[in-house]
């Protein structure tokens, strides 16, 4: 994937954005007409609206002679994405090839104005949810829970858009020189773009429908290392190798240290005792990552979450790394349960989880089977949760 | 094909059609509205368990409610309503015998009267309805032991607390086997050594690693990102293989009711499957309405010439 578009030609200038950084990389995002949506995803961020783009300007800057055309060619990347609105005032036409659509102008005489500059906007595209459920389903197909592909550009669900616009300079109906611009979204553009593409999906069953904002560039980053002692993902499932951090990887730091502080405290004291007052063994195991920030896709494919904060950067989930539901398992979520009560100075929210989804108050509280001396609720967790205060 | 449509587009079409049929087809409109909703409606027990019902689907939502929601009722109206469904699960008992999520909604409700009288101090009556709850969930277990795919991940997940060893494994397998259910793929991956691990515990060492070399082969087959799972991997190899290696006198045997449970096995039966049947049997209904409704003008209209 290439992170930067190029311009090949140093006589073609290139405007693809509004917005300054993602022009300057020659990068652009694709908004409805007509739609407004909030721009600034964080805590903190001061919200403004994002509305349409500018079109994509392409200006050949060097004087043409009188006897000179111009022939003006677009290819898009992709046969199924990169419809194009043309608003210059060109004849062309446009046919279907193997390596994707072509657009070209019919040879074109420079002294009619504006000929030199093709102004084109490309078509919005709707966010095409693949549908599957948690799990392969009763017929085999995940379907009908969320949807969304694991992976970046997995059958073209967040395609990277690109255009290479070609202009041919004609004279006596020979082409005596080419100038090429290759205008492509780079990954924060992509991920903006998904954001964008999500924006009032349907949630599936309860619940509202999705309305996050999109983040502005300054909000997405490079994936900082993970804290010591902390095993798994790194602070993102995600493939962009970037992530909007809104105080996770403080957060997941503090969890870490407070549940191997507790740990160390226990084997200090030597002191665990079950329910029915018998001692525990300490549990050895660490804490697992297992999930951070997740791009809007990845969220669609796991979680019927559409308003998810995993999302905004602000949550993290814990597996103990131990068998699931097993004996270390359930006491070591004891452990960090404990460890997060007592914790004075963590400003989060966090919550056992269970069949990939928050266990409800009475499902935390109900203790039927005590025999193993473990609350239930340990027992039967599969992560926990946690998320910082929104 | 009116209740296919939107509730808006339908109510917009039922309007013309009133005004060409009048009352009659107002019976088409009740009849369609109702039947849409009640279709599309999303369960509780669907949303939970992310199947429909094969039972009627408001004993299934009660039963649902009250093992995930604080019910507003005092002690004596909770216990009054889950004693009623607990009845109701009996009466249709003859009916779905064979039917695997039958089983597990009655050991669900069965949970519920055991959390219930715990919550009342009752131990007795709490005890003996986990018993039963076991009894079911592991009738639930049998029956789907062939065909994990009438029941859901998120349905074995829920079963497997509180059954014995062999039928825990199998549930773990049955779970593993459709794919999982948590909202993370290192979910996944810690419920195959769960799986393993399970194994090992019960003595069957070839099966746990055999387990293993599936789960690796499967993280090649999906690409899995080694810099990250490899610490897994050897944690399995680590923990699980080489500790259990050294302490392989504490390894236990399956007792005479996990044999038990593996030779009662039930025949292969495929629950039945009312979801299927839904939508055909909406479009059978609002079919013979049209019709009877455009006969029943058809006679009128002739009946005044």
């Amino acid at each position: 994937m290439t992170a930067v578009a190029e311009i090949l030609s140093a006589e073609l200038s290139v405007i693809t954005s509004a917005d300054p950084q993602s022009n300057q990389n020659q990068s652009f995002i694709i908004m409805k007409s007509a739609e407004l949506v909030q721009q600034g995803i964080k805590n903190k961020s001061q919200q403004s609206s994002l509305g349409p783009q500018t079109p994509l300007v392409i200006e050949y800057t060097t004087p043409l002679k009188r006897n000179q055309q111009l022939e003006w060619e677009i290819k898009v990347a992709d046969k199924q994405y990169g419809t194009i609105r043309l608003l210059s005032d060109f004849s062309g036409k446009g046919r279907l090839l193997n390596s994707g659509y072509l657009w070209k102008s019919a040879r074109l005489n420079h002294q009619i104005k504006d000929r030199q500059r093709l102004i084109f906007r490309p078509q919005p595209f709707a966010h095409q949810p693949k549908i599957y459920k948690r799990g392969k389903g009763r017929t085999g197909q995940r379907q009908k829970y969320g949807g969304g592909t694991q992976f970046i550009n997995d059958e073209k669900y967040n395609p990277q858009l690109k255009y290479t616009v070609s202009l041919n300079i004609l004279q006596d109906g020979k082409t005596i020189s080419q100038h090429q611009a290759i205008l492509e979204m780079d990954r924060k553009d992509m991920i903006r773009q998904e954001y964008i593409n999500h924006y009032n999906i349907k949630r599936y069953g309860r619940g509202e429908n999705g309305n996050l904002p999109v983040p502005t560039r300054d909000e997405i980053s490079d994936v900082p290392p993970l804290a010591e002692n902390l095993q798994g993902n790194p602070l993102t499932e995600s493939q962009y190798q970037l992530i909007i951090d809104d105080g996770i990887s403080n957060l997941a730091q503090k969890i870490n240290t407070a549940y191997q502080q507790r740990i160390q405290q226990l084997k200090k004291q030597n002191t665990m005792k079950d329910l029915n007052q018998q001692t525990l063994e300490i549990p050895q195991s660490k804490l697992w990552l297992s999930s951070g920030w997740r791009n809007p896709e990845r969220n669609e494919w796991y979680s019927n979450a559409v308003n998810g904060i995993h999302q905004r950067g602000g949550a993290v989930d814990f597996i103990i790394m131990a068998p699931a539901n097993s004996r270390e398992s359930s006491i070591a979520y004891w452990v960090l349960w404990q460890a997060l009560e007592a914790s004075q100075h963590l400003d989060a929210f966090w919550q056992l989880e269970v069949n990939g989804r928050p266990m409800t108050t009475r499902e935390f509280n109900q203790d039927i089977e005590p025999a193993n001396g473990i609350p239930d609720a340990f027992d039967k967790a599969d992560h926990l949760h946690a998320n910082i205060n929104y | 094909m009116a209740f296919l449509m939107p509730l808006t587009k339908q109510i917009t079409y039922m309007q013309i059609l009133i005004t060409k049929f009048k009352y009659h087809a107002f019976m088409l409109l009740i009849l369609s509205v109702s039947f849409s909703s009640s279709s599309m409606a999303d369960t509780e027990f669907n949303d939970y368990f992310q199947m429909p019902s094969t039972i009627d689907s408001r004993i299934a939502d009660q039963v649902t409610r009250y093992h995930a929601e604080d019910i507003a009722l005092n002690p004596a109206q909770q216990k009054q309503e889950l004693t009623d469904l607990e009845k109701q699960l009996n009466r249709m008992q003859d009916k779905y015998n064979r039917d695997a999520s039958y089983w597990f909604i009655k050991g669900l409700n069965n949970k519920n009267m055991a959390a219930f009288y715990n919550s009342t101090g009752n131990i007795k009556l709490a005890n003996l309805h986990t018993q039963t709850k076991n009894e079911d969930y592991r009738q639930a277990l049998i029956l789907s032991e062939n065909t994990p795919d009438t029941l859901t991940p998120a349905i074995y997940n829920a079963m497997k607390h509180g059954l014995s060893e062999n039928l825990k494994i199998q549930a773990t397998q049955s779970e593993l086997s459709l794919g999982g259910n948590a909202d993370n793929e290192s979910a996944y991956w810690h419920l195959h050594w769960s799986n393993i691990d399970q194994l090992k515990k019960a003595g069957r060492d070839d099966e746990a690693k055999q387990a293993f070399e599936n789960m690796q082969n499967e993280m090649r087959e999906k690409n899995v990102d080694m810099s990250v799972y490899g610490e897994l991997n050897e944690a399995i190899e680590k923990t699980t293989f080489k500790n259990s290696a050294t302490n392989s006198t504490q390894t236990r045997k399956p007792d005479e009711n996990i044999k038990a449970d593996s030779t009662d096995k039930a025949e292969d039966e495929p629950a039945e499957d009312k979801a299927d049947y839904i939508m055909p049997m909406l479009l059978f209904f609002s079919i013979v309405s049209l019709v009877l409704v455009t006969v029943y003008e058809f006679i009128i209209k002739k009946r005044k010439k």
